[in-house]
């Protein structure tokens, strides 16, 4: 950082990462495929002439860190002539102390041959349920990070990080019909991430609703009241309320490659009913999107993106921040050392209502109950989307009656957020294992969800024609 | 049938090393920690790779960014069971570490019955212009200099032109392989990739425009070219209206059917999606599939392509391979590992892919297509439009993703350059529409096929070389 400074960076930042990763893949019983990896290196980032320089190396040595503090600074010159708008950054405290992830049990307290054990027998329990189950996936891995952080400010912030994560899938296949079903448990901590939800009922029901959906019927088209669970609306939360929140989408940063955001300009706006409360917390241990701390050493808290259905704020840098004139709010993470932090994500979710599952189901005359996530589509601005699911069930006179297959729901953001008339207690943060972003793009693990909510939609099959 | 051999072995020296780093060195350590450790085979792979990126937004550079990655891959075998590791810690401690874990993983794994050998020394030969010393030597203020063309060039095409986005990236990589078998080669790849995104305005119309060009000498690239075509399609499509909801001709550019080729078509011929029988053209090779006028290769062996190898990412020398020829399937895509499961010989198809192009380190190589490729037709874009009563022109796909691939089932959001036809002209632009279909049908569905290719590549895929290609009778809904 002393070279950063000698070379004329007004502020600079370094993150020095340690890595581990465990992973593998079962297949039908047979471990496909096993790898371990570990990594190191550090990213710099330095503020010169009024724009970013970054520059990282995968090598650990004082020469390569020193050679990359260079390059970062050359970087940002060789860019910084033509500056129409110089970078600001919001003033935050400088902070020294650490971030520690709660663990119950170690990762190497349960090796990865015991690993492999529970995936046989997920992948046992699946295919158990039906000769018809013709594929079974199971998928765990297990990630420990130590990562430094610095700035010319003065704050100083070592991470101690694990996650784990599983993620079981069933093919069925029956006269020319597949279907799939698939769930993925897990988030930061230790092992207890993946053990301590019952991954082997979890196996059977997906291998059971996958068998079930070979004879179900497709849905209807037609618009109708909607349930959405949690993991339909973690999904939806994700790609239509938390990717617009990003500041630096809602200013057209990202509008290249990942797109802009359907509500810019519409701060202290009503987007959504009075039932609509959308918030993106990094604090809640367990979830994948868990920090105390983001990339730029700024300290988490709640950020509350909409209350009672008015937009009430996006996620920020600090250099966002200083352009929204409001505080940080500790939104910028990067995949690794490799790469620049952007804003992203963290846990973000619809906040609980005070509606039971049943009481919602209740009401609705005729419906559809969706479960679960499969593909979104979505137009740049994020506004109309179009999410299938897993698994649906129509609703008739207040009950479940058939289950549905290859079923998508479709609407448009303002539309149906105000339509929402109903929100479940009965919160979750699922795990959300890919989110991409950037040039060269990230892949990020985040949290998201909410609880089961109630609106209006247009449901239609997912067969192609 | 045993593991696939080839001839002679040749060594193919790097004419000027990239890396201070001895990467044969390494590999060589790599082989003799893995004899010691008492495994059957060992394969060795070192990559050198940096990546600088100017990325544009707002109208101006909003980050300059460099990554130096260097890191070790290796795989052991024994008693056929294959274990993996990586690390970037290049030391003789993480090295000794690495093929520990890669052991210790492969116990843990077990035996793969099928396995056959890790690839033997085959006759390789190069593909000329992979590798460009200007690219190498450019220095950070000259890659800039060709970022703010990009953007200069889109923002001289008039004061419509509201905001330009994009980035350049340049990319260097070397890369070593060795293993037990005597398989030893090197290769050395530069790319340079430029992509611009505008957005028109006029009163409270609003438009977008997009281009993307890539190289792999820096004599091929045009920075100019990148920011005029984004520039122009932006002002070409404002006054947009909505597109009924209707069943038109559909005519995608190559940047809209690449979007297609990487996203749909592309995974239904790597060997592991046919084997987990979720091809939507499972149990059909050997047979016709699609309309006779469509002829699809991977062709990693082009001058210049984005995509082009001389040797895949286990070592093996790179092949041009039909997977559709007049309709027929011909071929899947394999590695070592899957084709042993079918009893085949590798295609040279074992990619370890790093974005934003070229290699990476994974600690696995996986089967997939280098750079898919599309026999043109005999139509130029202008006749294809002229031929057509009533269709829609698409430019830029976007969020294009299989929903159902046993089916081939797949949804997209037509995002930019999108123009309405009528009696064979243009008549105005429309809006972004979501299209909903499926792949088997679009290819039977082929009504024209352009003459001249683009090399291709969406946001972190693999790329394509294709020309423009005319599909009936597809359903539209706009979306905006």
């Amino acid at each position: 950082m002393d070279q950063a400074s000698k070379m004329g960076a007004r502020y600079a930042d370094i993150r020095i990462e340690r890595s581990k990763g465990e992973g593998f893949i079962l297949e039908n019983g047979k471990v496909e495929h096993i790898a371990i990896g570990t990594d190191e290196g550090a990213g710099v980032r330095a503020l010169v002439q009024g724009t970013w320089g970054f520059y990282a190396t995968s090598r650990l040595t004082t020469e390569s860190v020193l050679k990359a503090v260079e390059l970062a600074v050359r970087l940002a010159k060789a860019t910084g002539v033509k500056i129409a708008a110089p970078v600001r950054l919001a003033d935050v405290r400088v902070v020294r102390d650490k971030d520690v992830v709660t663990v119950k049990r170690r990762i190497e307290d349960y090796p990865i041959e015991e690993r492999v054990k529970l995936a046989k027998d997920c992948d046992s329990t699946m295919r158990k349920v039906s000769s018809r189950i013709h594929k079974a996936f199971v998928a765990i891995g297990a990630d420990k990070l130590l990562k430094i952080f610095q700035s010319t400010e003065g704050t100083q912030i070592n991470y101690n990080y694990s996650k784990c994560y599983i993620r079981v899938e069933a093919i069925a296949h029956a006269a020319g019909l597949t279907e799939s079903v698939s769930r993925e448990e897990g988030g930061t901590g230790g092992i207890e991430r993946i053990t301590e939800p019952n991954v082997i009922e979890i196996s059977e029901n997906v291998a059971k609703k996958a068998y079930a959906l070979l004879k179900a019927p497709t849905p209807p088209v037609e618009k109708l009241p909607v349930i959405m669970d949690q993991d339909y609306v973690a999904l939806l939360t994700h790609e239509i309320l938390g990717h617009p929140s990003e500041a630096d989408r809602v200013l057209g940063r990202e509008a290249a490659w990942a797109g802009v955001a359907w509500w810019k300009g519409m701060l202290g706006q009503r987007i959504g009913s009075d039932l609509l409360n959308v918030s993106d917390d990094p604090r809640i241990e367990g979830g994948l999107g868990y920090y105390r701390y983001d990339d730029e050493g700024v300290p988490s808290e709640e950020k509350v993106l909409i209350k009672d259905g008015i937009l009430t704020s996006h996620m920020h840098s600090r250099e966002t921040a200083a352009i929204f004139g409001v505080k940080p709010n500790a939104g910028m993470r990067a995949s690794s050392y490799r790469f620049v932090p952007l804003i992203r994500m963290s846990n973000t979710f619809i906040k609980p209502g005070d509606w039971t599952f049943e009481e919602m189901l209740k009401d609705v005359n005729r419906g559809v109950y969706v479960v679960g996530n499969k593909i979104p589509s979505i137009d740049m601005r994020r506004c109309n989307w179009q999410i299938s699911a897993q698994w649906a069930f129509l609703i008739e006179k207040g009950e479940l009656t058939k289950l549905l297959r290859d079923v998508t729901v479709a609407g448009t953001a303002p539309e149906f957020f105000k339509s929402i008339d109903a929100v479940g207690k009965d919160f979750q943060i699922r795990p959300v294992p890919s989110c991409g972003k950037g040039d060269p793009m990230q892949g990020l693990h985040v949290g998201n969800g909410g609880p089961h909510i109630r609106g209006v939609a247009t449901v239609q099959g997912t067969r192609g024609v | 049938m045993g593991a696939p051999t080839f001839v002679v072995l040749p060594r193919y020296r790097v004419p000027e090393a990239f890396d201070m780093v001895d990467m044969r060195d390494v590999c060589l350590s790599a082989l003799k920690v893995g004899k010691s450790l008492g495994v059957d085979e060992v394969e060795a792979y070192v990559l050198d790779k940096e990546v600088i990126t100017i990325r544009i937004a707002n109208s101006q550079i909003i980050e300059s960014k460099g990554i130096r990655d260097r890191g070790l891959a290796v795989r052991v075998v024994k008693g056929k069971a294959i274990g993996s590791a990586a690390t970037t810690g290049l030391t003789s401690e993480n090295l000794k570490k690495n093929l520990h874990d890669a052991f210790a993983s492969a116990k843990v794994r077990g035996p793969a019955k099928h396995w056959t050998s890790l690839p033997k020394p085959g006759k390789l030969e190069i593909v000329p212009k992979l590798w460009d010393g200007r690219l190498a030597k450019l220095t950070v203020d000259e890659t800039a200099k060709i970022a703010f063309r990009m953007m200069d060039s889109a923002l001289g095409r008039g004061d419509k032109i509201a905001d330009v986005s994009g980035s350049l990236n340049v990319v260097r990589e070397s890369v070593s392989l060795m293993n037990n078998h005597g398989l030893d080669v090197e290769e050395k790849a530069s790319y340079i990739l430029g992509t611009v995104t505008t957005e028109a305005r006029e009163g409270t119309e609003t438009s977008s425009g997009f281009s993307f060009h890539s190289a792999r000498t820096l004599a091929d690239f045009n920075a100019d070219q990148v920011g005029i075509e984004a520039a122009d399609m932006a002002l070409r499509s404002l006054g947009a209206r909505s597109a009924n909801e209707d069943k038109y001709s559909l005519i995608l550019t190559p940047s809209a059917f690449g979007e297609v080729l990487a996203f749909v078509l592309s995974p239904h011929f790597v060997s592991k999606s046919y084997q987990d029988k979720v091809s939507c053209f499972y149990g059909k090779l050997g047979r016709k599939i699609v309309d006779e006028n469509v002829t699809v290769y991977d062709d990693p062996r082009v001058i210049g392509g984005l995509g082009s190898k001389s040797f895949d990412d286990e070592g093996v020398p790179t092949m041009r391979t039909p997977l559709i020829e007049g309709g027929i399937f011909k071929n899947l895509l394999y590695d070592t590992f899957y084709a042993s499961k079918d009893k085949v010989q590798t295609t040279g198809n074992a990619l370890r892919f790093g974005g934003p192009i070229g290699r990476s380190c994974d600690p696995i190589p996986f089967p997939s297509p280098h750079d898919v490729s599309v026999k043109p037709g005999d139509y130029t874009v202008e006749e294809l439009i002229r031929e057509t009563k009533r269709g829609i022109l698409a430019s830029r796909l976007w969020y294009t993703y299989p929903i159902n691939p046993e089916r081939g089932d797949f949804s997209t959001t037509a995002r930019s350059g999108n123009f309405l036809i009528e009696k064979g002209e243009i008549k105005y632009p429309v809006r972004m529409m979501r299209i909903y279909d499926n792949l088997p049908r679009w290819l039977n569905s082929v009504e024209g096929i352009g003459k001249e290719v683009s090399q291709v590549m969406p946001w972190h895929a693999l790329p394509s070389i294709t020309p423009a290609i005319k599909i009936e009778n597809v359903k539209v809904t706009p979306v905006a």
